[in-house]
């Protein structure tokens, strides 16, 4: 059991433990509270389904993470490693095959291992001379019958099962990713080119028979991509020797569970290959468990974002519990009067509440957990889209629904734990009553001065002086709570000598910038947990100081409606009442509106971010309308119905590095990851092939970035990792760190641009071509590719037109957003719920208000507009306190990432998103409305008195 | 005799599982300018006679007559615009809406009938003065005296200048001295030519009326009409009963 997990348990039975005592020990609280529940059970249904949100919520975050986390290491290590759990290797070095030999039979590595087995495995591009379908990024991996056992038995399509002893000469199998690219079935022709590996030279296309295509499980699945898996002598005679370039070592413990094992072989192996001497270096990697770790803390990034976004709508949540005790109270006031009268200390109010409240919350959490579970599938689902289009067409990502126990009881904990306490602030809050007011639902008279002033002074001073430490703390979380500790304790001193709407006016204005200071000061490198605790508590507190902002400047809205007013007979009178209760109770219209905006805000940024991210053809293709590579070799040549239709083109030599990497941005760690690496010459450099997406701010231009490149062999341009980070290869003499000083875009040209020089220690990695052509009629782009990928076939080219490879990374991009586009849907439901309650609040409290104002004149139609109009103002304060919250983030991004094409909103995701809240809001509010107009006047006035 | 108000046999029936008659077949006139008081024990159906009177509640049978005008004929929407052109209100608890100004809650009558925004601020501010709150105008209910609040309630009832201001038990709520003043500033009023009709049980209240209107359990006793009313007062004075419905 983990220590959250723990911790959590603890909390739980702690307050509901605190809870039972409470009521066990105050039989006739526990009975009330237990019939005041189940007194009105539509009541009941709508409050347990306000109060499940937090366990949902929760729930749903950490299963969606959880699923991330289980598949991304069952994809990433588990699968694309299958038995091989260690690998012994020199950086595209190719070594004698008796060195596997020698290493199986040192007995103590036979003692910690199940198997050694020599391989090779290279890059380069297959056609498939049956189909006429070629492709490049094709592994070949060469495995060693004699010892391939221990590694597991390739399994056909058709289930039968070899370990390569049965295949003839020539003969391969192809995984079925590869065998779906080009169509292969067994008994196609095949050809493999590959170029200047190891410093030797291939023996060139040779003539190989599909024996067959095997299922990606066991060695079949290695790589979980486009791979020909060939018996070792003819994958050495397809690379033109008689080497083996990697040993491959099984653990024992199978595919899951040899974790353990390799970690106890490693050193073992290290100390036996150390003692083999040889003119190679040999490197012992323990691929799987380091693949493992990647793959965990990858994740950690997706966990920090679900369970960030899942604060907020956990935020929202809370202030629609808030909501739905204030309702209670209401209803019940002149009961609980009573109660107060008849003895009731204020205390057992509160107990009586808390313990109603925790039935309640009881019963949410079990709902709460399950409805948990269901958007928690539905996120998991959206989140395997994401990775699948990011992965691409060329690996086989499978995303699996983790549902473990314990995160669901996880869930449950800490959702109803923080729903017993936000009820029982609530329930401080409402338990202050007037007695004989409370009795006659009359309104509350003001509440007396505080006679001692010094508790208040006290906690003030304590407030400024955590304000103060958190400020001086080198950290952005402690800094943005330390500043607005010291926003509230300048506002709540300043408070007496300035009038109410002077005063929220500037404490909204002072805790919104601090918020978006913090923002634009962050640092873009911080981990994700700092990164997105400062995200959530930042835009919590812009969207709180903006929406008290707003709240006290409804005035500018009554006097619009005043002016208006003087066409519209009749609207001034109609909507004063609605609008001087939003303006003249703030907390109560912030907490409202609040809940709204922080879910617009998060969908306004997605609206900038879909903008901002987009793709930009011309920029991000500088003028290039088709992308071609071919990995198996450094010439491409352009069928000649191609060749005059070119108006420049540009060819950058590649080589295909595969290997660890090690870099500051998620996703970029990996053990067996594949970066092409283009080289950039002085005159490439003159004319660079894309225009950058990203460069380090000590650049003013993309020239100095392409320059810097050329002066200094450190120095690259890449999109695995953002400027100023830095990104690691395993060159032939050890780890080579780079530093990123540009990016481009994701999509076309993914890979690592740098100099001759600076690859010089991957000099034996094989060597292709990719080239960009700009047509003369852009419009043929697609037509163009497919005749190029038709020509050259023979060589395993691969063609594209740039526009679809950008629009593919768009898409990936939107996947990506939609998995958080689930959760902030959730917090809508919330938002328009908190709406529909307050509504129900208002018929109970306002009745009386009703019933005057219908005694004044107010018709009923008057009464419904009025009602109606005071929801549609609160959403619309929410959607425009949102919307600049939004905006005004999403810009503060926008400037930190200063090369990015242009700034601007998407209006239609946006705006399709306002016109629903209106529709959700108008359909909530229209039946309490509709009963609020229905009122008898009489009976209504009579209501307080 | 120019008569205001005219009701003959209205009856009024709560249903609420056993029925309840509130009101027996009651005929009562109001002169226009007469101040009356409508005095009652508990349950008498004081308050009731005031609602359906005002319009605030349909009638079950009979008919009410305001200016000529039969307001059982009369739709929800009819009865709610002859309330906000002709009548005004005050009740006991005040009913000021708290979250408006003094000003702001005396405009609302004078906003209901599309008055300038203009105008129905500067006729506020005058009949505040008349009721001698100008400068309270900018307070809001919950920082005013009961009294005050009492007064803010009067001028919105007389803002728009109705033909009839209702009162329910207006002195409910007040202390003595509130409770003197207020009637002050109805007597004030009525001398100026307004009618208002008001229920309540304070005896000296009542005293100060034209004409007291008795009543017990759901009949008129006595000062149902004008001609009657000095019979009727001596009665009532004897065995008025506090309290209201």
């Amino acid at each position: 059991m983990s220590p959250v997990l723990v911790l959590l348990l603890l909390l739980f039975l702690l307050a509901y433990g605190a809870v039972a005592v409470f009521a066990l020990r105050h039989k006739l609280l526990g009975r009330l509270a237990f019939r005041e529940a189940i007194r009105r059970r539509g009541q009941a249904l709508l409050v347990v389904a306000g109060l499940m949100v937090g366990t949902a919520t929760i729930t749903a975050a950490l299963i969606a993470a959880d699923s991330v986390g289980d598949s991304s290491v069952d994809a990433f290590a588990l699968r694309n490693w299958g038995y091989v759990d260690l690998t012994v290797g020199a950086s595209n070095q190719f070594f004698p095959k008796d060195v596997a030999a020698r290493l199986a039979a040192d007995p103590n590595v036979k003692r910690v291992t199940d198997g050694v087995s020599p391989s090779i495995e290279v890059y380069g591009s297959t056609s498939d001379l049956t189909t006429r379908q070629g492709t490049s990024g094709v592994t070949l991996v060469g495995f060693d019958p004699a010892t391939q056992r221990p590694f597991g038995a390739y399994t056909f399509l058709s289930g039968r099962q070899t370990y390569g002893n049965d295949l003839a000469p020539g003969q391969v199998l192809l995984s079925r990713v590869l065998a779906q690219k080009l169509g292969a079935v067994a008994g196609d022709r095949l050809t493999f080119q590959l170029e200047s590996v190891g410093g030797g030279g291939g023996s060139g296309p040779a003539e190989l028979r599909v024996a067959g295509v095997v299922k990606l499980d066991g060695p079949g699945g290695y790589t979980l991509s486009s791979v020909v898996f060939a018996p070792l002598e003819t994958a050495q005679a397809l690379v033109g020797t008689d080497q083996i370039n990697i040993i491959r070592i099984s653990a024992p413990g199978g595919i899951r569970d040899s974790v353990d094992a390799a970690k106890a072989a490693a050193p073992v192996i290290r100390k036996a290959v150390g003692a083999l001497g040889g003119s190679v270096p040999l490197r012992v990697t323990e691929a799987k468990v380091r693949e493992i770790k990647e793959a965990t803390d990858n994740t950690v990034f997706i966990r920090a974002l679900l369970i960030g976004m899942s604060a907020l709508v956990v935020a929202a949540g809370a202030a629609l519990v808030v909501n739905l005790i204030g309702m209670l109270a209401e209803e019940r006031r002149s009961r609980m009067g009573v109660l107060r009268a008849l003895g009731l200390k204020r205390r057992s109010l509160v107990g009586l509440a808390v313990i109603e409240g925790a039935w309640y919350s009881l019963a949410a959490g079990l709902v709460g957990a399950v409805v948990g579970m269901g958007v928690g599938w539905f996120i998991a689902v959206r989140f395997g889209r994401a990775f699948a289009l990011f992965a691409g067409e060329d690996f086989d990502f499978e995303f699996h629904y983790s549902l473990k126990p314990s995160t669901v009881l996880a869930g449950f904990a800490a959702g109803t734990f923080l729903t017993l306490v936000v009820v029982y602030f609530a329930a401080r809050r409402t338990s202050r009553m007037t007695i004989t007011a409370a009795i006659r639902n009359l309104p509350e008279p003001p509440a007396e001065k505080v006679t001692r002033p010094w508790p208040r002074r006290i906690r003030l001073a304590v407030f400024g002086v955590l304000g103060l430490l958190g400020l001086a703390s080198p950290g952005a979380f402690p800094k943005l709570a330390g500043g607005i500790a010291l926003v509230l304790v300048v506002s709540a001193l300043v408070r007496s000598r300035l009038s109410p709407r002077t005063h929220s006016t500037l404490t909204g204005l002072a805790l919104a910038g601090l918020s978006f200071g913090m923002i634009a000061g962050q640092d873009p490198n911080a981990g994700a947990g700092e990164f997105f605790s400062v995200f959530v508590l930042a835009m919590l507190t812009a969207v709180f100081g903006l929406t008290i902002l707003a709240s006290a400047n409804l005035r500018v809205v009554e006097s619009v409606v005043g002016l208006l007013g003087k066409a519209f007979s009749g609207l001034r009178a109609m909507l004063r009442p609605p609008l001087a209760y939003l303006s003249r109770r703030p907390v109560r219209t912030g907490l409202t509106t609040g809940v709204f905006a922080v879910i617009i805000a998060m969908l306004s940024l997605f609206a900038v971010f879909f903008v901002i991210f987009r793709p930009d053809y011309q920029r991000f293709g500088n003028g290039y309308d088709v992308r071609i590579i071919n990995t198996g070799g450094q010439n491409i040549e352009l069928p000649p119905s191609v060749s005059g239709q070119v108006a420049r083109s540009v060819t950058l030599p590649t080589l295909g590095y595969v290997g660890p990497t090690k870099g500051t941005d998620p996703f970029s760690n990996t053990e067996r990851g594949f970066v092409p690496l283009f080289v950039v010459t002085p005159d490439i450099a003159n004319d660079p092939p894309v225009k950058l997406d990203q460069r380090d701010n000590k650049y003013g231009a993309d020239e100095d970035v392409w320059k810097a490149v050329l002066a200094n062999p450190r120095l690259v341009v890449t999109d695995f990792g953002s400027p100023g980070n830095t990104f690691t290869l395993i060159g032939a003499n050890g780890p080579v760190t780079y530093k990123i000083i540009g990016s481009e875009a994701f999509g076309l040209l993914d890979g690592m641009f740098g100099t001759e020089q600076t690859f010089a220690p991957f000099k034996g990695a094989p060597l292709g071509a990719t080239m960009l052509i700009d047509l003369k009629d852009q419009a043929g782009a697609t037509a163009v590719a497919r005749s190029i990928e038709r020509a050259g076939f023979g060589q395993g080219v691969e063609a594209d037109s740039v526009q679809s490879l950008l629009d593919k990374a768009d898409r990936a991009n939107r996947a990506f957003f939609s998995t958080i586009d689930v959760l902030m849907r959730m917090g809508l439901v919330v938002g328009i719920l908190s709406l529909g309650i307050v509504a129900l609040r208002i018929v109970v409290e306002r009745r009386h208000v009703i019933g005057v104002l219908r005694a004044l004149g107010y018709k009923k139609l008057h009464v419904l507009s009025g009602l109606m109009a005071e929801a549609a103002v609160t959403a619309t304060i929410g959607a425009v306190v949102g919307i600049v919250v939004g905006v005004v983030m999403g810009y503060v991004f926008y400037r930190q990432q200063d090369s990015q094409p242009g700034f601007g909103i998407d209006f239609a995701s946006l705006g399709g998103v306002l016109g629903l809240i209106y529709i959700a809001v108008l359909l909530v509010t229209l039946g309490p409305a509709w009963r609020a107009s229905q009122l008898p006047p009489a009976e209504a006035v009579r209501y307080t008195e | 005799m120019d008569r205001i108000i005219e009701s003959r046999g209205v009856r009024k029936v709560y249903r609420s599982g056993t029925d309840v008659e509130a009101l027996k077949s009651v005929d009562v006139d109001v002169t226009r300018g007469e101040l009356v008081a409508i005095v009652g024990p508990s349950g008498s159906g004081k308050t009731t006679l005031l609602n359906c009177l005002s319009g605030l509640e349909r009638i079950d049978e009979g008919t009410i007559l305001i200016d000529g005008k039969d307001l059982s004929r009369l739709s929800d929407n009819e009865r709610t615009e002859h309330r906000a052109r002709s009548m005004g209100f005050v009740f006991q608890a005040f009913n000021l809406l708290p979250v408006l100004t003094a000003v702001e809650n005396v405009e609302i009558p004078m906003l209901l009938l599309e008055s300038p925004a203009k105008e129905a601020r500067t006729r506020s501010l005058e009949t505040l003065e008349l009721v001698g709150l100008a400068d309270r105008a900018q307070h809001r209910p919950d920082q005013l005296s009961g009294g005050e609040q009492q007064r803010v309630a009067v001028a919105r009832a007389l803002v728009h200048r109705p033909a009839v201001v209702w009162a329910d038990e207006p002195t409910g709520n007040l202390d003595s001295e509130s409770t003197a003043s207020v009637m002050d500033l109805f007597l004030e009023l009525n001398r100026a030519g307004q009618t208002i009709v008001m229920v309540t049980h304070n005896r000296e209240v009542a005293e100060s009326a034209h004409r007291i209107v008795s009543m017990r359990d759901g009949r008129i006793e006595g000062g149902a009409l004008p001609d009657g009313q000095a019979a009727a007062s001596r009665a009532v004075r004897s065995d008025a009963d506090p309290g209201s419905r």
